[in-house]
């Protein structure tokens, strides 16, 4: 039997991973994005040190001041550092952002799959079920939760988590449908793999870019429902410094004291953006774009 | 005396069709009443053109696709009913190469991974090492080296995926390997190379080859019997020497004749057969054939026909040839 | 004695067609000289990446949309080197005078238009007819083809109709207009044998009776002896070989093209191996210095692998890119 001559190919070798980070490192805005979140990640970290002031410091000499060199972003109606509230703001954004998008991925993963492997009377159960939740805009859903639960800030967090399992139990199940009749699925069949095995070492890693995609945009839907959450009172309770509250107590005095709501509203928005930008750039990247 | 090692009586595999809310079902006949058997160690060609049933057939014998009816006796063993569970220790004996190289390996798994998988799904090696070793020894075995395990799919040609399915399926040790068109999405000059391989392992190995494919030259090359499939049905079944000297069904003729050959010189009288392939919904009755048959008989319209033996290795389904 | 007295109505001289891709340039056609003559078919074969589809496309322009380019060399169609002239002088070239045909046609007629009417879509562009006359060739072109029933094929969706019925209609689609040069690319293989061997026959006769000059494009040598009366081999875009179609199969000169020819399995020769072709079409990126076919080459000497071989033409216009040759011939090395 002739053995084939592959002399310069030992040096091109290419696993998939190598070849997401190639066309990742394309999209300009999503890297400027991701840096932006790893800086937000350190500052989640570090704030609480790094603060120049008490998150609770109240100062009644210095109340609803403008930024000035004491006060990078100025101060509260209370006297607090809206500076330092606003970087330890971003620890609580974080984490319920993660916590939550994190139980709803991994619930409506294993519910898309299996709805998506298996179909029949399993399948239109799931199915249903989700489309109920699905029939009510996200807030309203989440607002809904933590009526029935009660205001706080898990409570945020587990109201956040389902209504963002049926998104992925919907994209899982389509996904595994699409895999289930692919021929490599067939010929894992064909050895005699079990269906866990099946889901597990086939449908999930090619479902799984999708997934990421989905994981990232959630995070900044998350956080922006936690946030009016907040601001409506149902989720983070005085004192804690999360930005949505701090919108909803600087509410008051936004037309003479626009800082105060200012800077709380930025973090927001910027947070939001940079994972919706982020998960732009990685459909991108992951997107099975055929080569020339 | 010639061992069978696979049975078919009587196999049918159905679709059901709904058409419209209140309408009664109707099915896909894809494979409608097939009758064979294949001897251990020969390469058994399927023929035929689309609609045929063979690719169905293939995968029905596979078990990767449900019978409707039928019994299918694999090594003494009536697998016709097998649950998965009971199937698991008959792959080991039986497994399928397929036709799409690109789309038979899963493009996220290295070529370790998926060769290691039937070797762990059946506990044929369970240690890393035992798995590495062999992984090399079926490496190489196809023609491909030991540095390939570490890559990916993509980065192999159409041709060497393929080797890497083979290789797959080698890693049981199989008696039977049923090959769903192996060569058609491969370039002529990789064709010759992976049925010369496919050839040197049915001999090192011991194999015995279900060889399904459209191109007939291919077919007749590779295989000891032939069997031309239309409709569901085999209509002949004859060792290659019969088949190209003494075509009996006027479909095997049509089939010979239409297969373009590579010499400018050779002027062929061809036969056309007019119309196309009916619809397997809702096949002709009588002879399948009839309706495209340039010597299509009054019974022909209304009788299929039955099994007719002409010699040991040849039989065929024609009113023809029937006894007056 | 080569066939100097029939004209020459397309020249492909020097062509290269390159895309630029974000891994780099791909050199799809590297140099390649075509010449069809009137009135005959001309066959391309090659495997994949031999650079025949690009070819057809080029030719065609219709690489505007991807990110090929022809970056050098002429095409000269009716006297004029149609790779200058502008996309609105392009466009009017194609369908009327030099048309098309793929090898999908599910996918290159449109599912939601009626037969007729893509038909007719044609004639209403490139001729001043009426839509009751565009509708009465359609008809008359469409009963030339051998489609039974056409009146009422003409208000029928392409999905109603069979393979083979479909590329009927792409012929009948690329023919209505008269073109001078008809290219189809790979037109039967998606198709069973015996609607292959139907679609070929229709082609012979088209021939005969329009007298459209054909370039063919495909990899099955068996459908090129059968239909092509000059035959062009690609390999790794560049032509290795070229001549009328006996020669190429009776006379072959290149390595390449006698292993092809040697990797088919032909019915009726009952043999135990195939002679094979070693090794792969080499990646783009890594193209042997010389020769591209070298490394593959039983035949191959040291010049093979230091410098890329020039044609080298035979008295009857048989041509051979191949050091061999000129060694044959006497010709130094």
């Amino acid at each position: 039997m002739k053995k084939q001559k592959v002399k310069d190919e030992q040096n091109d070798m290419r696993t998939p991973f190598a070849e997401f980070v190639r066309k990742f490192s394309k999209q300009k805005t999503a890297i400027v994005a991701l840096g932006f979140i790893f800086f937000l990640a350190i500052l989640a970290i570090v704030s609480y040190k790094i603060a120049p002031y008490n998150i609770d410091a109240f100062d009644y000499s210095a109340i609803t001041q403008l930024p000035s060199s004491k006060h990078l972003f100025g101060t509260d109606e209370f006297g607090r550092d809206i500076f330092s509230r606003v970087i330890c703001g971003t620890r609580i954004s974080l984490l319920v952002g993660l916590f939550s998008v994190s139980i709803g991925a991994f619930c409506g993963t294993i519910l898309g799959l299996l709805s998506g492997y298996y179909g029949g009377i399993l399948d239109s159960t799931i199915m249903r079920i989700c489309d109920t939740l699905f029939a009510f805009p996200g807030i309203i859903l989440a607002i809904g939760i933590v009526a029935i639960l009660g205001p706080g800030i898990s409570n945020v967090v587990i109201a956040v988590a389902v209504f963002s399992t049926p998104t992925f139990a919907r994209l899982v199940r389509s996904s595994t449908l699409g895999l289930k009749e692919s021929v490599f699925v067939q010929a894992a069949r064909n050895i005699g793999t079990s269906d866990i095995g099946i889901l597990v070492r086939h449908i999930l890693p090619s479902a799984l870019p999708n997934i990421i995609v989905q994981y990232t945009m959630t995070i900044g839907t998350s956080i922006l429902t936690a946030s009016s959450l907040s601001f409506l009172g149902m989720g983070a309770q005085a004192p804690t410094p999360e930005w949505g509250l701090m919108l909803s107590n600087g509410r008051n005095y936004m037309m003479s004291f626009w800082h105060i709501t200012f800077f709380p509203g930025v973090a927001i928005f910027l947070t939001v953006l940079s994972f919706n930008l982020l998960g732009d750039g990685l459909r991108d990247a992951l997107d099975p774009k055929l080569n020339d | 005396m010639k061992k069978t090692i696979l049975e078919l009586k009587g196999l049918k595999v159905y679709y059901p069709v709904q058409k419209g809310i209140l309408g009664k079902k109707e099915y896909v006949k894809a494979v409608d009443n097939v009758e064979l058997d294949i001897i251990e160690g020969e390469v058994f060609g399927i023929v035929g053109e689309s609609g045929c049933g063979k690719s169905t057939l293939g995968k029905a014998i596979s078990k990767l696709i449900n019978v409707t009816d039928g019994k299918m006796i694999f090594d003494g063993n009536d697998i016709s009913h097998y649950t998965r569970y009971q199937m698991r220790e008959i792959r080991k004996s039986m497994q399928m190469i397929f036709q799409d190289p690109y789309a038979s390996l899963n493009p996220r798994m290295s070529i370790r991974e998926i060769i290691a998988e039937p070797l762990r799904v059946h506990g044929i090696a369970k240690t890393k090492e035992d798995i590495d070793k062999k992984v090399i020894s079926l490496l190489q075995k196809v023609g491909l080296d030991a540095y390939h395990a570490a890559r990916y799919p993509h980065e192999f040609s159409g041709g060497q995926r393929q080797r890497i399915g083979i290789a797959r399926a080698l890693a049981v040790n199989p008696k039977l390997i049923i090959a769903d068109e192996p060569v058609s999405a491969l370039d002529v000059s990789i064709q010759s190379q992976v049925l010369n391989l496919m050839n040197d392992l049915k001999k090192e190995l011991n194999l015995t080859y279900i060889f399904v494919a459209h191109d007939l030259s291919v077919v007749e090359h590779i295989s000891d019997r032939v069997g031309v499939m239309y409709l569901g049905n085999f209509v002949e079944v004859a060792d290659k020497n019969s088949l190209y000297e003494n075509p009996l069904h006027p479909y095997t003729k049509a089939l010979l004749s239409a297969v373009p050959i590579p010499n400018p010189r050779v002027k062929k009288e061809r036969i056309i057969l007019e119309g196309s392939i009916p619809s397997a919904l809702n096949p002709p009755t009588g002879c399948k054939f009839h309706t495209r048959c340039p010597k299509c008989m009054e019974i022909c319209k209304n009788v299929a026909p039955e099994k007719k033996v002409i010699s040991e290795s040849h039989y065929v389904y024609c009113h023809l040839y029937d006894e007056k | 004695m080569s066939e100097n007295k029939a004209k020459n109505v397309l020249e492909i001289k020097n062509m290269h067609t390159y895309f630029f891709t974000d891994n780099g340039i791909v050199k799809s056609v590297d140099g390649v000289d075509i010449t069809l003559k009137e009135g005959s078919t001309l066959g391309i074969v090659g495997e994949s990446g031999s650079g025949k589809s690009v070819t057809a496309l080029s030719i065609m322009n219709l690489l505007m949309d991807t990110k090929g380019k022809v970056v050098q060399g002429e095409i000269i169609f009716d006297g004029k080197d149609i790779v200058k002239i502008n996309n609105e002088e392009k466009r009017k070239l194609r369908g009327s005078q030099i048309a098309m045909i793929f090898q999908e046609p599910m996918t290159s007629l449109n599912p939601v238009l009626k037969i007729g009417d893509q038909i007719t879509e044609s004639i209403l562009l490139h001729t001043k007819a009426s839509k009751a006359e565009a509708k009465a060739k359609a008809i008359d072109m469409l009963n030339k083809i051998g489609i039974p029933r056409a009146e009422r094929i003409i208000n029928e969706y392409p999905f109603q109709l069979s393979g083979g019925m479909r590329q009927r209609i792409m012929i009948a689609m690329a023919l209505v207009c008269n073109p001078k040069i008809l290219i189809a690319d790979e037109p039967t293989t998606a198709l069973d044998v015996t609607i292959q061997a139907q679609i070929l026959e229709l082609m012979k006769e088209l021939k005969d009776m329009i007298g459209t000059s054909i370039i063919f494009i495909t990899h099955d040598l068996g459908v090129v002896a059968e239909i092509c009366d000059e035959v062009v081999v690609m390999y790794c875009g560049r032509v290795v070989e070229s001549g009328d179609v006996y020669s190429i199969f009776e006379n072959t000169k290149h390595p390449y093209t006698k292993g092809l020819l040697a990797s088919i399995p032909k019915l009726g020769e009952h043999i135990e191996r195939l002679e094979s072709i070693p090794g792969n079409v080499p990646n783009p990126k890594h193209m042997p210095i010389g020769c591209k076919f070298a490394p593959r080459c039983k035949e191959a000497i040291s010049i093979c692998t230091e410098k890329e071989p020039d044609f080298f033409e035979y008295p009857d216009g048989h041509r051979s890119r191949c050091w061999l040759c000129k060694k044959e011939y006497g010709g130094e090395l």
